[in-house]
């Protein structure tokens, strides 16, 4: 087995939103009006309503919750329409509270209002940086994954053959999608509501301090398109994707041309892409593909290892997720993922399982650190892994 | 000219709590507006995979309710969900108080 260190570095992009308040606004909360906001009570007030807009519009007394009369205001407001967004479904849920529970519970209303993230819909092009493309499907938006691996630059040594090994590992894509085609649909049929085209390139590239180890990099160039498919008979949605691409590398010498095919379902009721809770705070999800890859290699280069002209692989993947919520943004996630590949010219079989675990390191869990080990064959190389990897990760 | 059909934003909420605690293994009380989709679903795909779980739930289903992937693919909390649930009771004559 081999040992490694890497130090990771990932990069999403993100879109950001802010708020703003004018300084009218700002003066309500100086109740003793000395011009400015005081520690303690007067700052407390204000932090509470700047978070939740339901007691920034009916706290009159600013005492910080929702007394008897200012429910009763709730009340009266909910029989006009003019209440939408945040403030529309908070309004909602006191009131459902108010009805089930007898009471509010205060501690909900001042840090759950906040004004939604709202991200672009499809029908416009975004650009996606990532590690692998399987983190580039038709629908997903760029930083709402946390499971999502972002580009990697990475560094290794091996502490038996002093080995020292830097890669470059990122991909991009943009994604040009339509996700609405239809006024209405029936849940009942299977309906096509949306597609992409994913134009994308990948680099990877591996500098090896060994004797005798050459430097080894590889590009490629390929084209996606992607299917929506959402209803019954089949239940939840699916994504099916075809994509061709051509492989090279920084000497022109590889000539790899690959075509394939993908299905990826997403289904509540086998509780696919839907966080189940086995006890609190603990968490499960499981994620499958199925697809089929026709490869031919005039010349595989020196990244890749395949000693035929043509493959033909059919096999799939399978990944389970476990989490445990440590608190609101930060988790412990354990992530296994297993690969099961045929070719059906020679026969050969490629499995790799893959199991990492990851412990967030700050607050925002934006930065972690990782055990990974890595077993079997890399279908899309042939190399062969018996690797265990510590990682320090960061996401931006 | 027949007469709009009434029904409670806080009643639909209690409706969508009920069905991502049934589908999630939470109690819906503990479910609020304010949560992060993605606390109980990948998002958007599982969010979208999900709408076939709402649509033809008891809850839902009498009224014929017909939410598609594109209502959902910006939502990020409990509250856009609820929003397009809204909307859609909005849509289809119904009013929402």
């Amino acid at each position: 087995m081999r040992c490694a260190v890497l130090i990771l570095i990932s990069l999403c992009v993100g879109i950001t939103s802010a708020t703003a308040q004018t300084v009218d606004e700002v003066r309500k909360y100086d109740r003793n009006k000395n011009g400015r906001i005081d520690k303690g009570r007067e700052l407390e007030i204000y932090l509470l309503h700047k978070a939740s807009p339901i007691l920034s519009r009916y706290d009159k007394n600013f005492n910080g919750i929702i007394d008897p009369e200012e429910a009763a205001a709730i009340t009266r407001d909910a029989k006009n329409d003019s209440l939408s967004g945040p403030i529309g479904a908070q309004r909602d849920e006191i009131l459902l509270d108010l009805a089930e529970r007898e009471g509010i519970p205060v501690e909900d209303l001042a840090d759950k209002g906040a004004v939604t993230d709202k991200r672009k819909k499809l029908d416009w092009p975004t650009l996606y940086v990532r590690r692998d493309k399987t983190d580039v499907p038709i629908a997903q938006f760029p930083i709402a994954t946390p499971d999502a691996k972002g580009a990697r630059i990475s560094y290794s040594r091996d502490g038996i053959s002093k080995e020292e090994v830097w890669t470059v590992d990122a991909l991009a894509s943009l994604v040009i999608a339509n996700g609405r085609l239809h006024d209405k649909v029936d849940p009942y049929a299977v309906t096509l509501t949306g597609y992409a085209a994913v134009p994308w390139v990948e680099m990877r590239r591996r500098s090896s301090s060994k004797v005798g180890a050459s430097e080894t990099d590889k590009f490629t160039f390929g084209t996606d398109g992607e299917l929506e498919l959402f209803g019954q008979p089949l239940g939840g949605v699916q994504y099916l994707t075809f994509g061709a691409d051509y492989q090279t590398d920084r000497i022109a010498k590889a000539s790899i041309a690959d075509a394939t095919v993908r299905w990826q379902p997403y289904n509540d009721n086998l509780k696919i892409g839907t966080w189940f809770t086995l006890a609190p705070n603990l968490q499960f999800t499981w994620l499958t593909a199925l697809d089929a890859d026709y490869r031919t290699v005039q010349d595989s280069g020196t990244y890749t290892n395949m000693p035929e002209t043509n493959y033909l692989w059919a096999g799939g993947w399978l990944k389970g997720l476990l989490r445990y919520h440590l608190d609101a943004k930060r988790d412990i996630m354990l992530t296994a993922q297993y690969d099961y590949r045929r070719d059906f010219f020679s026969k050969r079989i490629a499995q790799l399982l893959a199991v990492e675990l990851a412990f967030p390191l700050d607050a925002d869990g934006l930065t972690s650190v990782s055990l990974e080990y890595k077993r079997g064959m890399d279908w899309t190389t042939l190399d062969k892994f018996d690797l265990l990897t510590a990682g320090l990760n960061f996401k931006l | 000219m027949a007469k709009k059909k009434t029904i409670s934003g806080a009643r639909l909420l209690g409706r969508l709590k009920a069905v991502i605690g049934h589908s999630t293994n939470n109690s819906p009380s503990s479910i609020r507006v304010g949560d992060e989709l993605d606390r109980y679903f990948q998002v958007p795909q599982g969010v979208i995979a999900f709408l076939i779980t709402l649509d033809t739930s008891p809850e839902f289903r009498p009224d014929g309710l017909a939410l598609q992937p594109d209502d959902v693919r910006e939502a990020t909390k409990v509250s856009d969900l609820h929003d397009a649930v809204k909307g859609w009771y909005r849509n289809n004559g119904w009013t929402v108080t």
